[in-house]
């Protein structure tokens, strides 16, 4: 029944599968699809013909965005379509008369293997079981006394000289965390999990672990149809397979986001397990052959690439093959970049010295020039709804909103 | 408005470690991130935050057919190749992967939201929040939609005992089908779903002419939307619908699915709301000061749902969250501005005034039904009058233990079939 293919068109066809999503409205879907304003059936003769005669594409689609007054007109002039042999009162009742005349596309499935059976209700408040009790989950934090926590304290404004940069980050996550267990104390921060989120995880892991598996990871692109789940299971066999997908996703994604934010493109997207695929692609042809030597020189190799960062222009940052990123405003010479990427993979599969050090080679990796703020577009997107909002419900319902929202 | 609402907030780290897939849109992972920036927030100081029991397979039999929960436990990555016609029967393997932990996995969010129940109905709290449940489209003898057992159902059954009447509200982008299903022939359960219907979107259900059948028609309400539906549309929508159901309907309990896959630039969805559109729902809900259960649901872009999960938190605790989101293990997800704001959607919007009229103006005709029709129980009615229209004999005797055994078999640790109380159905 449900069938899994991202974005496949044909695909779409099929309503069981839900990992199948429209992404685009095309025209000729409205030829044989329901009208915009009538959820009929596809069957349905009349709505098809409807449409037949209705004015082109554009401006059915500008319609659906009007207001009322321009709806109604829409609709006065779908009548006076050649062939519409049926006249609608008004729009309500136009669709009233239709949703009567057409069944609904797929059934409610009925039955003993579909419905629920429904307990009888206990009127009178039961007596708590202790049964009842154990089975309501485990207290962690229970309800404070007083309301004295203030809640809700958003980012201050950070003082630090490598404002933004991955140690200037981390450094405030740490802080972060530390206040918290100030807060609420160490037994109830592990127990609420946050032992194992985000870097805390690195611990659990060794150096050559880590490496290991970003090797794995990068040698089974899933575009060449390999599965580096399986591989992953295979390398580290004392590994459970949630140690894998935490490591997964709070050290190795994380740490490729931490790469990502800093490109110029806006495309990001954490969820593409492809990224680091063409990532590697870029580098294979260089970087192959310091994977090589890299048990024997590690050392040196990280050294002198720490060495080259140090030299390197902060604008030397280069990330992927995106070169379409690469615009004008960041000034990146191609041999700079490369042997910058280089850096980049050897400290992705070298073995390190410690923690510390190579994290610091990595951060510089990472901490390129800085984009601009102006590169940053997706700020002019925002929506403004919470000021249509107070238009609309009025201030005593929004009024809240938006301006206590801000630096609070 | 009266004095603060206690509040229950269910949590378990494990949950997040699930892995559905590569290339899977479904990534526990979000709960994590959730959870995560809900304590960076500070929010933690303002309610009690629990770990959840895991459901044990008796307790998902209140709703699931036993083989079903039976095989789902027993089913895993290294076996599942031997037994092919069952993984088709139950619809695993493709929408449904199994994955390493995932029985486990539907332990803990089932359990949490039948925890919450069970907090609502000894009123321990107000209002209790599981977003790691919301799994609307579990089937009783299946899987469906990335989801295994339907904590809904679970939860609603649990709020059953207690209260007469109890109101599902849905705003997942995807029709709320399983629930729908499972209570489509009782007036015990009013069900409301809001939901991108046609264009074979999944699940394929939800047109407004779904009404329910037999003691149940009219107690269910389907909204089905075109794409790119905007907060202003939709709160206007909402808000006509809800305050008439819950005028008329006047439940006991209401459980509330926060599916944010409803949101603006969704990876499967195709709606405009932004977050404070769609948490006004939340926002909404909360004012009938009814006990409220709620829950997570859809939600394929994590970082928006870690940002509506936390303001909808937020929310709930009468607490106005800052933009900028506060330092934490995830932050780097939230680039490029950090902020609980995201940014618009695209998608043109094919829903026009007159066609949302029309909707509603035929849900609030049906709602007129509820006070007449003839077999509507409103007060408590003593078990023995209860008299069902459709074959019980047909009904799977493993299900239906009373409750007086389930107790006794909960005390077991994972044992099923073992035992007095065993049917051998396989």
């Amino acid at each position: 029944m449900g069938l899994k293919r991202p974005f496949d068109a044909e695909e779409m066809q099929e309503c069981n599968a839900k990992h199948a999503r429209q992404l685009s409205y095309h025209p000729n879907q409205l030829d044989q699809s329901i009208p915009y304003h009538v959820p009929l059936d596809k069957s349905s003769v009349l709505v098809e013909k409807d449409l037949d005669t209705c004015a082109p594409f554009s401006w059915i689609s500008n319609g659906l965005c009007q207001e009322d007054a321009q709806t109604h007109s829409s609709l006065s002039h779908e009548s006076s379509g050649s062939d519409f042999t049926w006249t609608p009162l008004s729009p309500v009742e136009d669709v009233y008369t239709s949703l009567m005349n057409q069944p609904p596309r797929k059934q409610v499935p009925l039955g003993s293997n579909h419905q629920a059976s429904i307990p009888e209700c206990e009127t009178r408040v039961k007596t708590n079981d202790d049964v009842e009790r154990k089975l309501m989950g485990k207290c962690i934090i229970p309800m404070p006394e007083t309301d004295l926590c203030v809640a809700g304290q958003g980012r201050k404004e950070c003082l630090c000289l490598d404002k933004d940069t991955v140690r200037c980050v981390r450094r405030h996550i740490m802080e972060a965390r530390e206040s918290l267990i100030e807060a609420i104390g160490y037994e109830k921060f592990t127990e609420l999990g946050l032992c194992e989120m985000g870097d805390e995880v690195i611990s659990l892991w060794s150096e050559d672990e880590e490496d290991l598996f970003h090797k794995v990871v990068y040698s089974n692109p899933i575009s060449l149809g390999r599965d580096f789940w399986k591989q992953l299971k295979a390398t580290f066999p004392s590994r459970t397979m949630k140690e894998l997908v935490s490591y997964y996703f709070n050290v190795f994604i994380l740490r490729r986001r931490a790469t990502q934010n800093r490109l110029k493109t806006l495309d990001v997207d954490s969820d593409d397990d492809e990224w680091q695929v063409e990532y590697d692609v870029f580098c294979k042809g260089k970087s192959s052959s310091h994977v090589d030597n890299e048990e024997d020189d590690e050392e040196e190799e990280s050294n002198s690439s720490d060495d080259d960062e140090e030299e390197d222009s902060p604008d030397a940052h280069c990330v992927n093959m995106d070169k379409v990123s690469r615009d004008g405003e960041v000034n990146v010479e191609d041999d700079s970049c490369m042997s910058f990427e280089l850096q980049d993979s050897n400290l992705i599969f070298s073995n390190r010295e410690s923690h510390g050090s190579a994290l610091f080679s990595f951060d510089d990796a990472c901490d390129r020039r800085l984009p601009s703020s102006d590169c940053w577009t997706k700020n002019n997107n925002l929506l403004p709804t919470s000021n249509i909002m107070e238009e609309i419900f009025g201030k005593d319902e929004w009024g809240e909103n938006d301006d206590n929202l801000k630096g609070k | 408005m009266r004095s603060k609402d206690k509040i229950s907030y269910f949590y378990d780290g494990d949950v997040g470690n699930v892995y559905f897939g590569p290339n899977h849109p479904m990534k526990p992972h979000r709960l994590c991130m959730t959870h995560h920036l809900i304590l960076a927030y500070g929010l933690h100081s303002k309610m009690e935050v629990y770990r959840p029991h895991k459901a044990y397979p008796i307790e998902m039999a209140q709703f699931h057919s036993p083989d079903y929960v039976e095989f789902l436990q027993r089913i895993n990555p290294e076996n599942k190749d031997l037994f092919p016609n069952d993984m088709a029967r139950y619809n695993l393997g493709e929408d449904c992967p199994v994955f390493e932990d995932m029985f486990e996995f539907c332990q803990i969010y089932a359990g949490a939201t039948i925890d919450a129940a069970r907090r609502l109905n000894n009123k321990l709290c107000d209002i209790a929040i599981n977003w790691a449940g919301g799994l609307h489209h579990a089937k009783k003898c299946d899987a469906s939609g990335f989801c295994y057992i339907n904590d809904l159902v679970l939860g609603i059954l649990e709020l059953l005992k207690h209260h007469p009447r109890v109101l599902y509200i849905d705003i997942d982008v995807h029709h709320g089908d399983g629930v729908e299903e499972a209570f489509y022939f009782t007036d015990r359960v009013m069900t409301v779903s809001f939901h991108k219907f046609g264009d074979k979107f999944f699940p394929g259900t939800g047109d407004v002419k779904e009404i329910g059948e037999r003691e149940g028609k009219f107690y269910a309400i389907n909204v089905p939307l075109r794409d790119g539906i905007d907060d202003i549309s939709f709160n206007r929508l909402f808000r006509a619908i809800i305050s008439k159901v819950v005028e008329m309907y006047q439940p006991g309990a209401i459980v509330l699915q926060c599916g944010a896959d409803s949101l603006a630039r969704d990876r499967l969805g195709c709606f405009n709301l932004s977050i404070d559109g769609h948490a006004e729902c939340v926002k909404f809900v909360k004012k009938f000061n009814i006990p409220l259960l709620v829950t997570g649901g859809g939600g394929y872009t994590k970082e928006n749902v870690a940002r509506c999960w936390t303001v909808e938190t937020g929310i709930l605790l009468d607490t106005e969250l800052p933009n900028e989101i506060p330092d934490n293990d995830y932050i780097k997800y939230f680039a490029p501005d950090f902020s609980l704001k995201i940014p618009g959607g695209h998608i043109e919007n094919l829903n026009t005034k007159s066609y949302i009229s029309s909707i509603k103006a035929q849900i609030l005709d049906n709602l007129r039904y509820i006070q007449h029709a003839p077999n509507v129980q409103m007060q408590e009615v003593p078990p023995d009058f209860y008299i069902p229209d459709f074959d019980e004999d047909e009904q799977n005797p493993d299900v239906r233990v009373d409750q007086r055994s389930r107790d006794k078999q909960i005390q077991r640790d994972d044992e099923y079939f073992d035992g007095d109380n065993d049917n051998d159905a396989s």
